[in-house]
């Protein structure tokens, strides 16, 4: 998702890769200058951070798990506590917003006969995960909630996954990016605004 | 039936304040597995204490044991569970970012992942409740405020990753079933109002070290639940009304013997 979204968006704004591996484990197209940084470091964080408009945060819709002992527990502090600093290293470099890429599987749970939207409570599965993508929505939302940043939550599905369950298409996914690049959150009060982005599947008709 | 009367429980974090007089409160009834990250040998040895006010632990002994127990290795969590009716997780580590979210967070999910892994009847988690956050969406100007409100940590550290602890615990009490009590605590005092300290106030949301150990006991023992994931306040109740804390009275029997009502009275001539 994140490689697809620098490809797509860098036609149109400058894109800054950041990502937490030493190389880019796919193709960026014209998003150049890859930024390799561990974002559970502050120290990490802040100069990836530098020069930003606004941050988007794929990392929790494809939380890629290790292996062997401990894997769970590195994936969950990965991702929560690295969304904790990156919200953190943009409050303090004055980015007003973050745009987060989480995942339409926080619903899987709900009974099908059920029409989800956004305002929906999550169910993520008491795995690390399911858990991970909930994590860091719940780390923007309080930290948005308390007017230190705008976060934009977009919930997407697999961007393979477009024939019929619950995926994402690129075209979806770009599109909503660039609305949330400009939507007015505050224009209904709050700091926190949330979608369904979803092409195909249960969930689409209430996208 | 989740309720735990007698049999063998497991404290995380019995190294500290909380875990001193939980252990002291549960000794007589039942047969503890007291860890810590660090040995508690070595805390009392030391006389680490958190506070200068702040109970150190008993070296009890066997059949109870003592072990040193990593709430961030998955593994060793889940041997300290092997045997255990019932879990009591008091693990914290409140400033630090380097082991904040790895105590807080993914202890909790270690904890109730074992827990449930295990089988264990019930597990009383444990976090805060900051009555003052210093931003607008705390409860500080609001008064009569229930153990369900949403906690709203705001940016802290401390309290946010907690509060993802706290939400864990509850996804698997809803999904694994496994019975979850939450118990939030604020302040704690010595049980002793000294006499220059009539009148001189309290801090709403404050209670003993020794009620915060009893509550314990009261939790272990108490019936089942409405919801398999409940909150409690646990605290003192106090005359100005900030904190309701008639939730814990009426589902576990608890209430606070130590009410510092000195603290509020006029001081006497």
């Amino acid at each position: 998702m994140g490689a697809m979204l620098c490809r797509r968006l860098a036609g149109g704004h400058e894109v800054l890769p950041v990502g937490d591996s030493n190389e880019p484990g796919h193709d960026l197209g014209e998003a150049r200058d890859y930024h390799s940084a561990d974002l559970n470091l502050p120290s990490a964080a802040a100069p990836a951070v530098r020069g930003a408009d606004v941050i988007i945060h794929a990392q929790p819709h494809d939380p890629a798990m290790g292996e062997g002992p401990g894997a769970e527990g590195l994936l969950l502090e990965r991702i929560s506590r690295g969304t904790y600093v990156l919200v953190q290293a943009a409050v303090a470099a004055h980015i007003s917003r973050i745009i987060l890429i989480s995942q339409i599987g926080l619903f899987d749970a709900v009974p099908e006969e059920y029409v989800v939207n956004a305002g929906w409570q999550p169910r993520p599965q008491p795995e690390a995960e399911s858990l991970a993508p909930y994590m860091a929505e719940l780390v923007c939302r309080e930290i948005a909630r308390v007017g230190k940043i705008e976060a934009v939550n977009l919930r997407m599905g697999d961007l393979d996954r477009v024939d019929g369950v619950d995926g994402t298409s690129a075209d979806d996914a770009v599109a909503a990016v660039e609305k949330a690049l400009t939507v007015d959150v505050l224009a209904a009060g709050y700091r926190w605004y949330q979608q369904h982005v979803v092409s195909a599947g249960r969930f689409a008709d209430s996208a | 039936m989740a309720t735990v009367k007698s049999g063998k429980v497991v404290i995380f974090g019995a190294g500290g304040p909380v875990g001193a007089v939980t252990t002291t409160a549960l000794k007589d009834h039942y047969t503890l597995r007291c860890t810590d990250a660090m040995s508690i040998d070595r805390i009392v040895a030391e006389e680490r204490r958190q506070s200068d006010t702040a109970p150190l632990p008993e070296l009890l002994e066997a059949p109870h044991e003592r072990a040193v127990v990593d709430v961030t290795d998955y593994q060793q969590v889940r041997d300290a569970c092997e045997g255990m009716d019932a879990a009591i997780n008091l693990t914290v580590l409140r400033s630090v970012l380097d082991k904040a979210f790895a105590v807080n967070t993914v202890g909790a999910y270690n904890v109730a992942k074992a827990a449930a892994d295990a089988g264990l009847k019930r597990l009383i988690h444990t976090g805060p409740f900051h009555s003052r956050m210093s931003h607008p969406a705390d409860y500080w100007q609001d008064h009569q405020i229930p153990d369900d409100v949403p906690l709203h940590p705001g940016d802290d550290l401390y309290a946010l990753s907690k509060y993802l602890g706290g939400h864990i615990t509850r996804i698997f009490a809803e999904e694994r079933g496994l019975e979850v009590m939450t118990f939030l605590f604020c302040g704690f005092r010595p049980r002793q109002v000294q006499p220059g300290q009539r009148g001189s106030g309290g801090s709403a949301f404050t209670v003993s070290w020794e009620d915060s150990g009893e509550s314990f006991l009261y939790g272990l023992r108490a019936g089942d639940m409405p919801t398999p994931y409940e909150a409690f306040f646990i605290a003192a109740a106090t005359p100005d009304r900030k904190y309701r804390v008639d939730k814990a009275q009426r589902l576990l029997g608890w209430q606070a013997a130590d009410t510092f009502e000195e603290l509020y009275l006029r001081p006497t001539d």
